[in-house]
């Protein structure tokens, strides 16, 4: 411990543990599901998306242990068929593209601002609501058996398919304006809710990260919408519009449904990235290094996001021309990722740094996004797109990036705010075995799956009895899924014990010198006994650890130092 | 808690009424943003088969009654007029001229509602409907009038094109050289099969213009396919105007309670704001849709 | 291909055949994967430069900036502009020079040689159709019941020549996709796509349904065999000329070919996504109007061309049409074929269908008339459509 010896004065008077809470400051069922405090909204986000993982998760070690022979092992072709297609639908709408910013976003946002709630309370509870009833909408599509046409509901097969593809798509459609509502309430938070010390260049980077999120929201969703739509239409009233049979353009279908869900992905990582710029600050207890390109990698992500997705079609027959011009824009996005990696980089040089699980999380994040991002090299290059398109290698690629790089981050983000949620600190050395556990699980899992599909394997394959030799890969890969299941599980328990047995946590027990450290632990409900000062949000050093407190406390306003000043 | 005297609208949230107002604003705006873009979509569909099949646009619109869509307009212009009234009337906490403002824009879109009812109604009557319940037909292009219920109709329409791609098909064994332009298939493939659920009445208005229409265009494969994109476009839009009615009539009970007055008349604000983004809409689509010559 | 070879050969532990198979790449076995296998190599060097330095950096920090051991972060710079521009400048380069190098690839993988062989390729649920310049058709069963391979069934393709392959669906969404030959293309409904190479080393490779498109997509397989030219053209003419086989023998193979049993079971008297045809010839079918009619002849082929008119009761009208892809004396073998698997047929009709009809041509009475002149008429297209392939291929 950093102890000095001496005694560390906070200069903060509100106290650390006030009787009453965001948590019980009312009781019922209805005080919390009709309740317009963000953080209940999020607290309530995180155990919906927790339990649509943990669907998810069920549904992929389905996959995986079928997988673990070349031909049939538990289910037919068309179960196995409607597994993977139920896997990616909730894991991808359910999961990652609300994950960050409507669960730890709603709960943060507008805490670091120093607010008292989003802009819209009300709008904020009805995305919930949407969001609870897409999650029913797919349960039902669940009892009802099922779909089969992949999470990517590619025409002209989601015309035909006997499956029940208009009620899946209605709740992908709902679940979008959930979306979109979260992220019309950030946009105009960030914008009209910011106190007047706080200029955007003292704005916290996940911030940034939600702000650019956003507008990826707010643009790329209704194409979706329009576009999920068409299909439900096209089902229904057979209007022909992506239906060959009837004169349409299937590939029509692609383009918009790309238009989005590729800027989806980065509606998934982008808010990833600001967490990770959060926690390696301050495990690192050192100023974030090149504040000022990280916020604008985030601006130019969001940009670049909307130019790329012919990338998802280089093998669909479009022309030459638009494959180059897609090519070449999709290396654009590399650069401000490499950006931001080399810039967490630096920030951890002669650093102090903690390895606490959140910090695990964190150096997992960077292992797996490094992966990530490079193996979309080989995919954007054209020549070794082609052989790798739609095979093992894309699934390893992404599932590195929307899985190891999302999912860790939100991982990593809750850990890191729990304390602030729950008020309880969670059994340290158990979170810390599970996340290596996660992590080399993870590894293990999707590795393996990169020769896998470089050799060959097409994805959604249910049997590859024609190649006997993938089956070393996929064996592999299902025990680094079981791996992670056990880790997953052990992080679930360190987490949900520390509410009965867990310590009393302190005001700020990482020393994070954002706004949201400054409250009680937990919040009180209008987050603020009174409206913080915004100083330099990565001037950590103003918060100082007090073993008094059993946790960091601040000894100083935070200032920006004439470094940072330009 | 430090809280300050806020008037009875001011959410707790805020830090007074001018934030508040312009956060409602500006979330109205970026709502809207979402909207154009949800159209945008289907004006991409639209840029893409009109580049790619210019002749069903060409086709296709002489169905649409050019009278009736520039009536419609007009009663969206002049809606947009009486709303941008309204709003003043509110900020000058003017009730009455208020709610006779916003009477009269309910009116107009009703007015709207009723002319596309009767568009539609026509386009029922003669078959020229969105995909394969596009069942007109000329009479160079045979005269049978079978018999024939949804099914069928697909069924014939699907077929059709199973013809086509098989004889072509077969014109394409013995290894023909394939040129670039080969490699899409002739457009006569989707022609509609000859089928109708009744036969038509010559002594019809709209259908004498229809006729009159097919003998200066011939009529194109895929000629269904406008209308789909007709009925898709214009639809969502109706159904944008319906929403508007109903948005209209509850700041139409409101303010007759007197829940506005220059101090506070944002929801009036917003509605009109989204008001006149559905007028927009209309202003593009009924030349796109309406005037393609 | 060199280069690819030799890190490969050097660094990795894989099996080697000197077949340009590696552990991450399958064998060479065309024109385009030296090409190919360059630039992945390229890119893989590049990737793991990165990761290491990386990484690398991460763990240094973390040992030797641990609390435990460096317990007060010490204060650095927040910013450095030449630094941030020469981790923006330099990946910028580096990606420029990647997807130069990815397009020349491309567009060597993407522009087929004017005079190459054409072959047609027909995807459909899920089975591969390959349609040959004298009409041969081939695809269908893949394995016999003992689990070897019918190489008949597979794509031929000539070694050493420039071969592009026009797809189309026939349904969804298919992707044809050859590992060895580096080559992926999707088939869409409703255009033609093609796909082109050149196969450089004679032997029998994968191909691979890619794109997604329902139930048995894992099963839409079939390979490609690469011959010797000669052996090519005795595989053609095989496949052309029908008259050594019987009609229930041709009727299973044509059964096969259009794809019949992928829905209709005609051994163990199952339900797949269609109705069995095990004993049904010859008995009634109920309908889904309530109707029962005699399956004959004229039901079969009605059902063949018109799938949706008499829909047999309990099931969906999904069968697409074969109107314009299946010719007369076809429908008529699979007919013959339907009647040998039937047990309401009687014996001594089965016996002559499994007999190989004399040259003469007095046995079958009209049906043999319209197999040979369907046969004359083919056979001239046939000739034709041979010399203008022979001329393609002497280039």
């Amino acid at each position: 411990m950093a102890s000095t010896g001496q005694t560390v004065k906070s200069i903060l008077t509100s106290p650390v543990h006030p009787e009453v809470n965001y948590l019980n400051a009312t009781k019922g069922f209805s005080s919390w599901f009709f309740t317009l405090d963000h953080k209940r909204i999020g607290v309530m986000y995180m155990v919906s998306i927790l339990t649509a993982f943990f669907l998810g998760g069920v549904f992929a070690m389905l996959i995986r242990t079928e997988l673990l022979t070349p031909g049939e092992l538990m289910f037919n072709s068309a179960t196995y068929n409607k597994v993977f297609t139920l896997h990616g639908a909730i894991m991808v709408f359910l999961v990652l593209i609300p994950g960050i910013p409507a669960a730890l976003g709603n709960f943060v946002l507008p805490l670091m601002l120093g607010a008292k709630d989003v802009a819209f309370p009300r709008l904020n509870l009805l995305s919930y609501h949407l969001y609870v009833i897409g999650l029913v909408m797919a349960l039902l599509v669940l009892g009802l058996g099922g779909v089969d046409t992949g999470w990517t509901f590619y025409t002209p097969y989601s015309i035909n398919s006997q499956t029940p593809v208009v009620l899946m798509t209605s709740a992908a459609f709902i679940l979008g304006f959930s979306s979109i509502f979260t992220g019309l309430n950030f946009i105009v938070t960030i914008h009209k809710m910011r106190p007047p010390t706080m200029t955007w260049f003292k704005m916290p980077l996940l911030l940034w990260a939600l702000y650019s999120t956003a507008v990826i929201q707010l643009v790329a969703t209704p194409v979706l919408g329009i576009t999920l739509l068409l299909l439900i239409v096209e089902r229904v009233m057979h209007i022909g519009i992506f239906n060959p049979a009837l004169g349409g353009d299937p590939v029509l279908f692609q383009h918009f449904f790309w238009f989005y869900s590729h800027p989806a992905v980065y509606i998934m990582i982008l808010p990833a990235m600001g967490v990770i710029s959060e926690l390696v600050s301050t495990f690192s207890r050192k100023h974030i290094f090149g504040y000022r390109f990280i916020a604008y990698s985030s601006i130019a992500i969001a940009i670049f996001s909307f130019i790329v997705w012919g990338h998802h079609m280089f093998t669909s027959g479009q022309s030459n021309l638009m494959n180059m011009v897609f090519s070449a824009l999709t290396f654009s996005v590399s650069i401000p990722s490499a950006v931001k990696m080399f810039n967490w980089l630096t920030t951890m040089y002669k650093g102090s740094i903690n390895l606490a699980t959140p910090m695990i999380y964190t150096l997992s994040f960077m292992f797996i996004f490094a992966i990530a991002g490079l193996t979309g090299l080989p995919l954007a290059t054209l020549a070794t797109d082609i052989h790798l398109h739609d095979t093992y290698f894309v699934v390893a690629h992404f599932h590195y990036t929307m899985m190891g790089s999302t999912l860790f981050a939100f991982i990593a983000g809750l850990h890191y705010w729990w304390p602030k949620m729950t008020g309880r600190m969670y059994n340290q050395k158990l979170a810390r075995f599970a996340a290596w556990f996660v992590s080399i699980g993870f590894n293990v899992t999707f590795f393996s799956q990169f020769p896998l599909g470089s050799l060959g394997m097409p994805r959604r394959y249910h049997l590859y009895e024609a190649m006997p030799d993938w089956q070393i890969y996929h064996q592999i890969s299902t025990l680094g899924a079981y791996m992670q299941m056990i880790g997953f599980l052990i992080a679930a328990y360190a987490l949900i014990s520390s509410l009965s047995k867990g310590k009393l946590a302190p005001r700020n027990p990482w020393g994070g010198a954002t706004l949201e450290w400054e409250t009680s632990t937990p919040p009180i409900t209008f987050n603020f006994e009174d409206t913080p000062e915004a100083g330099d949000p990565y001037d950590v050093e103003s918060w100082q650890w007090s073993d008094e407190e059993g946790g960091y406390v601040k000894v100083r306003p935070s200032v920006a130092d004439e470094d940072h000043a330009e | 808690m430090s809280h300050h005297d806020h008037p009875s609208h001011v959410h707790h949230h805020f830090e007074n009424e001018t934030q508040q107002f312009d956060s409602d604003k500006m979330g109205m705006w970026l709502f809207l943003v979402t909207e154009i873009m949800i159209f945008a979509g289907l004006f991409c569909a639209y840029v893409i088969y009109r580049t790619h099949n210019p002749e069903i646009f060409h086709y296709g619109h002489q169905f649409l009654d050019k009278n009736m869509g520039a009536l419609n307009t007009l009663i969206l212009l002049t809606s947009s007029l009486t709303m941008a009234w309204g709003v003043r009337a509110a900020q000058l906490s003017q009730k009455k001229t208020l709610l006779t403002m916003l009477g009269l824009t309910m009116l107009c879109a009703f007015g709207f509602l009723v002319i596309k009812y009767f568009e539609y109604s026509a386009k029922i009557h003669h078959g020229t409907l969105y995909g394969d319940r596009y069942v007109w037909q000329t009479e160079e292009h045979g005269g049978e009038h079978g018999a024939g219920g949804d099914g069928a109709e697909m069924h014939s329409l699907a077929e059709a094109a199973q013809d086509a791609n098989a004889v072509h098909q077969d014109a394409m064994a013995g290894g023909a050289q394939l040129t670039d332009a080969s490699m899409k298939l002739p457009s006569s493939q989707y022609a509609p099969a000859p089928a109708g659920p009744e036969g038509f009445d010559i002594n019809e208005p709209a259908e004498a213009k229809a006729e009159e229409a097919t003998h200066k265009f011939e009529q194109p494969a895929k000629a269904h396919l406008f209308f789909s994109i007709y009925f898709i476009m214009t639809g969502l839009h109706g159904i944008h105007v319906v929403i508007g009615i109903i948005c209209i009539f509850v700041i139409f009970v409101l303010s007759a309670k007197g829940a506005y007055n220059s101090t506070y008349y944002t929801p009036v604000d917003l509605v009109g704001l989204y008001w006149h983004l559905v007028d927009l809409i209309w202003i593009y689509l009924f030349p796109l849709l309406y005037l393609v010559d | 291909m060199n280069f690819a070879s030799a890190t490969a050969g050097s660094l990795h532990l894989a099996l080697l055949e000197g077949r340009g198979q590696t552990f991450w790449l399958p064998e060479q076995a065309s024109s385009a994967a030296g090409g190919v296998d360059l630039s992945f190599y390229i890119i893989y060097w590049i990737m793991v430069f990165f990761f290491v330095l990386l990484m690398g950096l991460t763990f240094m920090f973390v040992v030797k900036y641990h609390k435990g051991v460096h317990p007060k972060a010490e204060h650095t710079p927040h910013h450095n502009l030449p630094m941030e521009l020469s981790w923006i400048l330099i990946p910028l380069a580096l990606v420029i020079v990647i997807f130069w190098y990815g397009f020349k690839g491309y567009m060597h993988l993407t522009s087929p040689p004017a005079n190459a062989y054409q072959i047609r390729v027909v995807g459909k649920q899920w089975t591969w159709q390959f349609i040959y310049p004298n009409g041969g058709i081939s695809g269908g069963k893949l394995m016999d019941e003992q689990g070897n391979d019918i190489p008949e069934s597979f794509l031929h393709v000539p070694v050493d020549t420039d071969v592009v392959l026009i797809m189309e669906s026939e349904d969804v969404l298919h992707s044809f996709y050859i590992p060895q030959f580096r080559v992926k293309q999707d088939v869409v409904p409703g255009r033609y796509t093609k796909v082109w190479f050149k196969a450089t080393r004679e032997g029998t490779y994968n191909i691979f349904c890619t794109e997604y498109c329902g139930k048995d997509h894992s099963s839409m397989l079939s390979k490609v065999v690469v011959e010797s030219r000669a052996n090519f053209d005795i595989y053609l003419d095989k496949l052309k000329d029908r008259s050594p086989y019987s009609p229930a023998e041709n009727g299973e193979y044509y059964y096969g070919v259009f794809g019949c049993v992928q829905c209709h079971d005609s051994k163990d008297k199952v339900t797949i996504t269609g109705p069995t045809f095990v004993d049904a010839f010859g008995g009634q079918v109920s309908l889904e109007s309530g109707e029962t009619v005699p399956m004959d002849e004229n039901y079969v082929r009605e059902s063949i061309l018109e799938p949706n008119a008499k829909i047999h009761a309990g099931f969906q009208g999904v069968m697409p049409t074969f109107k314009g892809k299946i010719k007369d004396e076809q429908i008529n073998d699979i007919i013959a074929f339907l009647k040998t698997i039937s047990n309401n047929v009687p014996e001594d009709v089965k016996e002559a269908l499994r007999k190989v009809p004399e040259p003469s041509g007095e046995g079958a009475g009209g049906e043999s008339m319209s197999v040979e002149d369907g046969a004359a008429e083919e056979g001239a297209a046939a000739e034709d459509a041979a010399a203008d392939a022979a001329e393609g291929i002497q280039e």
